[in-house]
């Protein structure tokens, strides 16, 4: 008998074969220091860390020590092999972190102390570094472009250089008028022996939200001198003219440019936010008519900031603590003079409703502030009066009337 | 570093094994002030097993606030509230809070900058030091910020609410990650 094979059928044969033999080629055991070992999953030795995560701040050229405790729960003694593990993003050098100890064996419920000395070069740049110091072989049997190692103490180190330059204020925060021009004035320190340049630009962030709008080139100028002399201030005056059809929130921010390598970038901007605002020049009025009532009363609370969506408002600005109306009721025969009761309101919240990662149960926030005039008439005059409310430092008011 | 400490000391209970010295110095060494500036002025006030302190920095703006509890000498960090930052810091976060567009589409009401300390962002992302940016009016709306990468690395958003009216724990919402 005949047998026909056809050839895509060898070439399937073929490559099954091989990858049968690769297959058997990964199961092999892998020789590890000469010692044959095998990675079964889960089976690893864990030790108790403390602390599993530190954080140090140090300038070029310092250096720091802290310790590292480590515990063996385990029933059989454990070696401690520490060593440093760079992870790929990571710019730091192994250079930078010396353990006090190196290899040795941690008996069965036994502890040890580790010291652990940083120190960071004096040409190391500004930034955030960051490595691990793995105390056992122990990795994780996940597949992974490095090891990823159980025993573990994650060490974070940020290069920092100490600001010479100082920039006040930060954020401009204002309620403008459209059409009309301002001037916001920025005081630059200079504290250092050395001089520093400037070069501001206004620069637009990426913002979302209706009723938001940039502050553009056309919009903004800027006076500054170049330098920054050593031991002096200079002044930055940013001129913007507000358009006669600006709406809604104007942001934008003015990068210094300033050359001062202590400086974070968001340190070295001055944020604009103005909320283009219609003054009123005449009073909010209502008019009622009052037939033989007994008592005429009228209630103005003045609106919480927190009705006013995307601003910051932070706590003590004008429009969250002095928003104020004033009030004049006018009978058919003229003003009458009323002293209101004045109610203050406050929301103060414990911290009990919040993200998950705000711990601040117990804790009292006072989170609005706000005021309510009652003006009561004894037997009003009857006819038709008139209530005038005009506010000041806020954007809405509420009003009740009562006549009884 | 100037320090302010004033000890207002109202026992409800005692303090066991702690010295006003003794306490001072742990509280001292329990502060987490903002990278780079230090508390010219704290105040701490003991009520039985709990101790509260104001810390404030003159350069910063807000106060940071830490209610401990005093277990034999031990001070166990039981709630924080930090919001001393500088006003620059607070505009950018505010600014990385908003380009979420999640975060943009329901913030409104009052805004708060907190610090979180990385012994509660490890629960939520990394134990490193995050921002938490929230916006307080008919939901709580809250970005998680990691500055490091000026990126919001969780999201939050409470039901629609009136402002404070009680709201069910079991209502919390996780946006997205």
């Amino acid at each position: 008998m005949s047998s026909r094979i056809s050839f895509p059928l060898v070439v399937m044969l073929v490559l099954l074969a091989i990858s049968v033999a690769s297959a058997q080629e990964l199961i092999k055991p892998v020789p590890v220091g000469g010692v044959i070992s095998y990675k079964i999953p889960f089976n690893l030795t864990r030790l108790i860390i403390e602390p599993k995560f530190k954080y140090v701040r140090l300038k070029p050229g310092e250096s720091t020590s802290f310790t590292v405790k480590i515990k063996n729960p385990n029933d059989k003694d454990v070696t401690i092999d520490p060593k440093v593990v760079i992870p790929p993003y990571s710019e730091m050098d192994k250079s930078w972190v010396r353990i006090d100890k190196s290899r040795f064996v941690l008996k069965s419920k036994g502890n040890a102390t580790l010291t652990i000395t940083v120190s960071v070069p004096k040409n190391a740049e500004k930034g955030f570094y960051s490595c691990e110091i793995a105390f056992t072989n122990d990795t994780l049997p996940y597949p992974a472009e490095t090891p990823r190692f159980v025993n573990v103490l994650h060490l974070s180190v940020q290069v920092w250089i100490p600001p010479s330059v100082r920039i006040y204020p930060t954020s401009v925060f204002k309620y403008v008028e459209a059409g009309r021009n301002y001037i916001f004035n920025i005081t630059v320190e200079n504290i250092a022996d050395r001089s520093f340049t400037l070069n501001p630009k206004l620069t637009q962030a990426e913002y979302y939200g209706p009723n938001v709008n940039y502050l553009t080139k056309d919009m903004v100028s800027i006076d500054a001198p170049s330098t920054i002399p050593p031991h002096s201030k200079v002044t930055v005056r940013i001129h913007v003219r507000i358009p006669p059809t600006a709406k809604g929130t104007l942001r934008g921010y003015v990068d210094l440019g300033i050359n001062d390598p202590g400086l974070e970038d968001w340190a070295k901007r001055v944020s604009i936010s103005l909320i283009v605002f219609e003054r009123p020049t005449e009073p909010f009025v209502r008019i009622i008519r009052v037939e033989n009532a007994s008592v005429l009363k009228v209630e103005v609370s003045t609106g919480l900031s927190q009705f006013i969506p995307y601003v910051p408002v932070p706590y003590g600005s004008p429009f969250s603590s002095n928003a104020d109306v004033s009030v004049r009721l006018i009978s058919p025969h003229g003003e009458v003079k009323v002293r209101p009761k004045v109610l203050e309101r406050f929301v103060v919240t414990l911290g009990t409703y919040g993200p998950p990662w705000e711990s601040t149960k117990g804790l009292y926030k006072v989170m609005s502030v706000g005021k309510t005039y009652t003006y009561i008439v004894e037997n009003p005059e009857n006819g038709v009066w008139r209530i005038e409310i005009m506010p000041k430092n806020c954007f809405m008011f509420n009003v009740e009337v009562e006549i009884e | 570093m100037r320090w302010q400490i004033l000890i207002s000391l109202l026992f409800l209970g005692c303090l066991s094994h702690t010295t006003h010295t003794n306490l001072t110095e742990l509280v001292k060494a329990n502060l987490y002030p903002f990278d780079g500036y230090s508390y010219d002025n704290v105040s701490v006030k003991v009520m039985g097993d709990l101790v509260y302190v104001k810390a404030r920095c003159s350069k910063l703006d807000g106060v940071d606030e830490y209610l401990f509890m005093n277990d034999n000498g031990t001070l166990i960090l039981k709630s924080y509230c930090l919001e001393a930052l500088p006003q620059a810091l607070k505009d950018e976060l505010i600014e990385i809070a908003l380009s979420n567009e999640t975060i943009a589409k329901n913030a409104e009401g009052v805004v708060t900058v907190r610090r979180i300390l990385p012994q509660t962002s490890a629960k939520f992302y990394a134990p490193k030091e995050l921002f938490s940016v929230t916006w307080h009016g008919n939901s709580i709306v809250s970005a998680l910020i990691d500055l490091d990468k000026g990126k919001v690395v969780r999201v939050y958003v409470s039901p629609s609410r009136k402002p404070y009216q009680a709201v069910s724990p079991s209502f919390v919402d996780f946006v997205q990650r």
